[in-house]
């Protein structure tokens, strides 16, 4: 949407702080007032800023770029504002805003390098289009009448490797006949939050035609990002219902594991704690909180400890919304914490449900030296499946 | 003298790069309020992290005769932390320590950036057996700014204002020396206001003209096992004093909260009554509960059996008061706040009901017993479209038109705007003007803090 299309609405906004705290208010949750802590910056500041834009009182500056731009759109705002008439809109219009600020040339450098290759390559990693299904070793020959359609994201596809692999293996070891395509391209997550929704409606469009060519009725993606991006962002940006359902894979590994196609090995002789991570897109964004926690209930010898910040009320890992490219030492250091959290709880392992929260996570593990496991559901599911 | 420039410089020397900012985008948020007040020029917006900071920036402001204008949550609607005379906003929020709880002195010693929200999880979590005074306000206001706008709240019926609960300050004053008052000025603890001259309430009501105070020691009070509402209503605003007696003399009330509005229709015209009891046990709260309903019958007002998510609402600590704010789906309101003796409150309702309609706002009025009847907070609210700029006029006219109106009623407003700020120096006995002034002089030769607040002429 474009930002005036919320003119009428903007200024409701009071600034009245609830969308910085936690649900109970012991911290602040918003990644970047609690960061920045300069009123602008959080996400009442922001709201009051656009209105400034609309109104005229403001002018687009770098500075105004910079400010929109440090946001991870972990929809925190979203959970914790109080006014229900109008507080589904954060996201959305802070979206709309960097879109403005695409159009008139403010974008980050790095944001846009990764945009201009995207549109090139389809894929956000400076990667080649061809090496897309390079983690397929020895190459991979879809069935004729797929079952689903993997679709496997770019994080996946290029640096998370073992999460495709993963997720490959679990669903061929659970005999689903699944197909996985040379010709996916990035889902436009990445370009949909930094602002460059042209290049996302082109991702989004060329992956419906192709499923949509191919016949295809379910589309299970191993990413939150995607996930939300095909889910909930397609039907908006394209302005038509999607022709395929969308399952996150830790909806269709419960169901599988409930089917009795997935089944597990013995109880190890020593049982193992572990803590989940929500990823926002998959928490906040989509709700989706049950299915992943009920997977690793099923898994034996599993003790799952929930870390104090869950659910809605979780941390962001600090990757979304362009963060980990534009600023990526502060990316680095929220996973730092999100880490902290984890450990506190006492768990030696941290699963998740995103590559993208993975990679931060590793990336922060690595600086800290923190002596955690971390680990994809997916990978988890497919070192205990028999 | 320094140039702006200079000045930016010498600020990121003393809190670092990322805590100060003269950029449009700062001056533009920190220019403006959630309330009425028009924006007003700000020329630079400063976040300290230390006692020392703040020394060094009040003793740069006075070297370049820079106003200083302290700032916590930044929500008293009225305007008070929007520079008057521009300058420099000094926002405390990353001064945000819990430094000491006593649970047997029972106070919390703060940083002055501490929010409600955050000293109430943190007591719920490591001291689960108190609670801290919470004003009627999202959870993002400071602990400092309520009690330094004389703030009160669910505990001022029993224990008084929060303003009184404050035990202790340290405050950088306007010559960038460290003060401390209350107990702390003699003793190693915070546990007491005196028995010293108090100079506590110097800092209280002068909005940030004085110095900024920088800790603060707040008292803190038993959790109850088991706290309940009672919802009651009165027909006539006359019946306000009979009731506010009854429920004093009774004893059995930790708060009591009085509404009217005009919005549902039923209400119109109605005082409705929020009475809250506490107790060690759910018999003993149904005993007070009864005992309350036979006050409410002696006092013809008749209970109310309210439905569970209403309970909900007014249970939550804090309460979501801003709500009120999209009344008028314009996200924009501001009340006027006013100390009212007993026996003027139903005057105060009729007038203020009158007041409402006549601009075209519904009706939102209402009052908080504080310490027994001995004082009334009274609440003349005006929602607004933020949007439409007569729509905010009108609410600026009515506010003014109330300040005027509880000033006759012998009553006085509580952190008003400046221009209720006039309204009261006009009314003030000329010799505690004086001393007001001449404190203030001693103080701050400078004018460096907050310029333009408790001052006659711009």
């Amino acid at each position: 949407m474009a930002l005036q299309e919320f003119k009428d609405i903007v200024h409701r906004c009071f600034r009245c702080g609830y969308c910085k705290f936690t649900t109970n208010y012991d911290d602040f949750n918003c990644p970047a007032y609690k960061k920045f802590r300069l009123e602008s910056y959080s996400t009442g500041g922001k709201m009051w800023l656009v209105y400034g834009l609309m109104k005229g009182e403001l002018d687009w500056s770098p500075h105004l770029s910079e400010i929109m731009y440090s946001c991870t759109t972990c929809a925190n705002c979203i959970e914790n504002c109080r006014f229900e008439k109008f507080n589904k809109i954060f996201v959305d219009v802070i979206e709309a805003a960097r879109s403005e600020a695409f159009n008139k040339g403010l974008t980050p450098a790095k944001l846009l390098a990764f945009g201009e290759h995207a549109r090139r390559e389809h894929n956000p990693y400076m990667e080649g289009h061809a090496d897309r299904l390079n983690w397929i070793a020895g190459g991979f020959q879809n069935p004729p009448d797929p079952e689903v359609a993997f679709f496997v994201g770019c994080t996946a596809s290029y640096r998370e490797q073992q999460l495709a692999r993963s997720t490959a293996d679990v669903m061929r070891k659970a005999g689903v006949k699944f197909a996985v395509y040379q010709d996916e391209w990035c889902c436009g997550s990445p370009l949909l939050r930094t602002g460059q929704r042209d290049a996302a409606l082109e991702m989004a469009n060329h992956n419906i035609d192709l499923f949509e060519g191919l016949g295809t009725k379910k589309v299970v993606t191993a990413c939150a990002g995607c996930y939300r991006t095909l889910k909930m962002d397609y039907p908006k940006l394209t302005g038509k219902d999607v022709p395929f359902e969308v399952l996150h894979v830790s909806e269709l590994v419960n169901r599988l594991i409930d089917e009795g196609r997935i089944k597990f090995g013995a109880e190890p002789p020593q049982r193992v704690k572990v803590t989940y991570h929500d990823p926002c897109h998959l928490g906040r964004h989509s709700n989706l909180y049950d299915a992943p926690r009920e997977v690793l209930k099923k898994i034996p010898g599993i003790d799952v400890i929930e870390m104090a910040k869950n659910k809605g009320n979780a941390s962001c890992c600090g990757a979304g919304g362009g963060v980990k490219s534009g600023n990526p030492e502060w990316a680095v250091e929220m996973a730092g914490d999100r880490v902290k959290e984890a450990l506190e709880t006492g768990a030696g392992t941290l699963v998740t449900t995103c590559p993208f929260c993975e990679r931060n996570f590793r990336d922060a593990i690595s600086k800290n030296s923190d002596d955690v496991d971390l680990l994809d559901l997916v990978e988890l599911v497919n070192e205990r499946m028999q | 003298m320094l140039n702006n420039e200079e000045i930016l410089g010498r600020l990121e020397g003393i809190v670092g790069k990322g805590f100060v900012s003269n950029k449009p985008e700062e001056r533009f948020i920190y220019a403006r309020d959630p309330g009425a007040s028009k924006p007003r020029s700000v020329d630079f917006v400063v976040m300290p992290r230390s006692t020392e900071e703040v020394q060094e920036i009040v003793r740069l402001a006075n070297q370049v005769k820079m106003p200083v204008v302290p700032m916590g949550g930044g929500l008293t609607l009225s305007g008070l932390t929007i520079p008057v005379k521009a300058g420099l906003v000094m926002d405390l929020k990353r001064m945000d320590r819990i430094l000491e709880v006593n649970e047997v002195s029972r106070y919390a010693l703060i940083e002055a950036g501490v929010t409600t929200g955050k000293l109430l999880s943190h007591l719920k979590r490591h001291h689960p057996g108190l609670e801290p005074p919470l004003p009627d306000a999202p959870p993002s206001v400071t602990v400092a700014g309520n009690v330094l706008i004389h703030g009160s709240g669910y505990l001022s019926q029993r224990y008084g204002e929060y303003a009184s609960m404050v035990n202790g300050l340290e405050v950088v004053l306007p010559s960038g020396e460290v003060a401390r008052l209350g107990s702390c000025a003699v003793s190693g603890s915070w546990f007491a206001r005196g028995p010293i001259p108090d100079l506590i309430g110097l800092f209280q009501s002068s909005f940030g003209t004085m110095g900024v105070v920088t800790k603060l020691a707040i008292q803190l009070f038993p959790r109850p096992a088991v706290r309940e509402v009672v919802f009651g209503l009165l027909s006539d605003p006359k019946l306000i004093p009979g009731l506010a007696l009854n429920l004093s003399a009774s004893n059995l009330v930790e708060d009591v909260l009085l509404g009217m509005q005009d919005k549902p229709d039923w209400m119109k015209g109605n005082i409705f009554v929020m009475a809250y009891v506490t107790g060690d046990s759910e018999e003993s709260v149904k005993q007070q509960v009864k005992s309350l309903k036979r006050v409410f019958r002696e006092s013809q007002a008749t209970h109310m059996e309210a439905p569970g998510k209403l309970r909900a609402v007014y249970l939550e600590k804090p309460i979501f008061a801003s709500s009120t704010a999209d009344f008028r789906k314009g996200g924009g309101f501001e009340y006027v706040g006013a100390h009212i003796p007993l026996e003027k409150i139903p005057d105060a309702y009729n007038i203020g009901a009158e007041i409402s309609r006549r601009h075209g706002i519904p009706a939102t009025l209402g009052s908080r017993m504080i310490s027994g009847t001995h004082n009334i907070v009274m609440f003349f609210s005006y929602s607004f479209n933020r949007a439409d700029p007569a729509d905010v006029e009108n609410a600026r006219e009515a506010l003014d038109e109330t300040n005027r109106v509880v000033l006759e009623l012998g009553g006085i407003p509580w952190k008003g705007e400046l221009g209720a700020q006039k309204l009261l120096l006009g009314k003030m006995d000329p010799t505690y003007k004086k001393l007001l002034r001449s404190i203030r002089n001693l103080l701050d030769p400078n004018k460096i803090m907050n310029p333009g607040n408790w001052e006659e002429d711009d």
